[in-house]
């Protein structure tokens, strides 16, 4: 696929971006430049619309109005192979959705080899540098259900990392966790962006959004409510609405 | 007290006949026991069960009593030598009736001459369902993909075909495949004809349990494969249908199982399988041994089967 993008160009690009749910109106206009290796936190109650947001980035959801552009390639219209645009566009999921009957080697290297046709012995090499570098190469020949929440975390970011994507979508990746495992996770992630991966992050860790994001973006009723540096919005919240969410989270932080 | 563990004179410990204070009641039981099994038939299985009722109480009252197990043990012998003196005068009382329903239903000389045959014949009910399993499984999964299918028009053709086919007996749609067909001048065999009529319809049936089980499937695992930049036909392929097929296993086998009684049903259509034969014999013979014969050959399949099907329900449910 070739890639419409210079320098200076947006790595995603949001343009008036609606989505409905039958009468629900989950986003209601997002309009949004993600620069490449920013590590965008997005932050909001539920409801917001920040997850509806990520999933129409990779087409897990279908945009009811609006564009989205990865690396200048049109997501939302027909015509784009929406595979080969998620080949660029790596995402972990909240309940890791890691697959139970394959070992986390070949978890890792499915999708490698069936998709971008790699021989075993190349993928198993990636996949292994990748598995030693989220700290799990040990576990390489084993299941799923037998590793812990935090480690299935860990071996469903390395299984995304496998397909060399240029961008990282990652959905609330330590709420389901046990607060023990999140730190593992968020270090793995903090490796990851000061590599200069280009990240959009659902999260409730505040602490991960001040120490590792980029930018801040607050979202509220499917909308962009405010979006700058993450310690000055921390500080000095502009909007209402923000400051309404911040006192709520961090009156039990 | 009565449970303290004895020893005698040499430290070993002491049997429940042999520590004091058993109960005389309790060691008569059992004596009477083994004899009403032996050389007092009736009487002593009588004066068994007796002494250990009597036994029984005296040892309920008594703490220094002893012999529980003895007495439970004749009670027990007892009952069964009862039991076994009436089935001797059911069988006397009975011989005549018992006779006849020996020369209708296991008749020797009419066992002799068409079990063999029956069982030849079921080698064509086996054949039967094996084939026609093959192409269910093939057919069903692909009708339950149609019925999953994003497009309204697959999804369309995959109910009706669904819908109609549950809604018709089995032994109509055998007649309509073998004798439509050959009116209109496709002359498949009877065995053909049997085939594609247990896959039509049984596909229609498995088809509902495939699609049960890929729903089963969280719907995470698809989105996750489709993320890595997997087709759907990859996904399905290598992450959902191989968790899906793990589940449905123990319901397709049960169908396996009909499958094989419902061959019975191309007999109708005159092909030589085990119960065609089976009916055959018993027109010949004017006795029911020959279907007794189909009886036992289905048995002898069905209900292993029954067991192995079992058998994977829990293998199977543990690695979920």
């Amino acid at each position: 696929m070739e890639t419409n993008i210079d320098s200076g160009e947006a790595m995603i690009r949001i343009v008036d971006l609606h989505k409905r749910f039958g009468d629900f109106v989950a986003l209601n206009g997002i309009d949004l430049d993600v620069m490449p290796s920013q590590v965008v936190v997005v932050v909001g109650p539920s409801g917001s619309g920040k997850s509806t947001m990520l999933r129409c980035i990779n087409g897990l959801e279908s945009a009811t109005r609006g564009n989205i552009f990865i690396e200048g390639i049109d997501v939302t219209h027909k015509a784009t192979d929406i595979n080969k645009v998620r080949e660029k566009v790596g995402m972990v999921f909240q309940s890791f959705n890691l697959f139970p009957h394959l070992t986390t080697l070949k978890n890792v290297t499915l999708a490698p080899i069936k998709v971008k046709k790699m021989s075993a012995d190349e993928a198993n090499e990636i996949a292994l540098v990748l598995l030693d570098k989220v700290g799990l190469k040990d576990k390489s020949d084993a299941y799923p259900a037998h590793l812990s929440g935090g480690q299935q975390q860990r071996v469903a970011i390395a299984r995304a990392l496998a397909m060399g994507p240029d961008v990282m979508l990652f959905d609330e990746v330590t709420s389901a966790l046990d607060p023990e495992l999140v730190s593992e996770v968020l270090d793995t992630m903090k490796d990851l962006a000061l590599e200069g991966m280009t990240m959009m992050v659902v999260t409730h860790e505040m602490g991960f959004a001040k120490e590792v994001g980029t930018r801040l973006i607050f979202m509220d009723e499917g909308m962009v409510v405010e979006d700058g540096d993450p310690t000055q919005i921390f500080n000095n919240p502009k909007h209402p609405r923000t400051q309404d969410f911040f006192s709520k989270i961090l009156s039990h932080m | 007290m009565a449970n303290e563990i004895e020893l005698n004179a040499e430290g070993e410990m002491l049997s429940d006949f042999e520590k004091p204070n058993v109960s005389g009641w309790a060691k008569a039981s059992l004596i009477m026991g083994i004899l009403g099994l032996t050389a007092l038939p009736f009487v002593g299985a009588v004066l068994a069960i007796v002494f250990a009722r009597i036994a029984k109480r005296r040892i309920l009252y008594d703490d220094a009593l002893a012999g529980d197990g003895l007495a439970t043990a004749g009670q027990t012998l007892g009952i069964i030598g009862l039991l076994l003196v009436a089935l001797a005068v059911f069988i006397l009382l009975m011989q005549e009736r018992l006779r006849a329903f020996i020369a209708d239903f296991f008749n020797w000389d009419t066992i002799k001459f068409w079990w063999p045959k029956v069982g030849r014949a079921f080698l064509t009910t086996l054949k039967l369902a094996v084939v026609a399993e093959f192409f269910i499984l093939i057919f069903g999964l692909f009708v339950a993909l149609l019925r999953l299918s994003k497009l309204k028009i697959f999804r369309f053709i995959a109910v009706v075909y669904i819908d109609v086919i549950r809604g018709l007996p089995l032994i109509l749609q055998i007649f309509i495949i073998y004798f439509g067909l050959s009116y209109l001048g496709l002359n498949l065999s009877r065995f053909a004809a049997g085939a594609v009529a247990l896959t039509v319809c049984y596909a229609a049936y498995e088809a509902e349990i495939f699609r049960a089980g890929i729903e089963s499937i969280h719907k995470g695992q698809m989105e996750a494969s489709r993320s890595l930049g997997m087709t759907y036909l990859q996904s399905m392929r290598y992450v959902v249908l191989p968790q899906a097929v793990r589940r449905v296993i123990p319901p397709l086998s049960n169908e396996f199982i009909m499958l094989t009684k419902d061959t019975a049903l191309v007999a109708f259509i005159g092909l030589s399988e085990a119960f065609l034969v089976g009916k055959e014999g018993m027109g010949r013979d004017a006795n029911v041994t020959p279907l007794v014969g189909v009886a036992l050959f289905f048995l002898l399949v069905t209900i292993p089967a029954m067991r192995v099907v079992q058998y994977l329900e829990v293998r199977l449910s543990k690695g979920d």
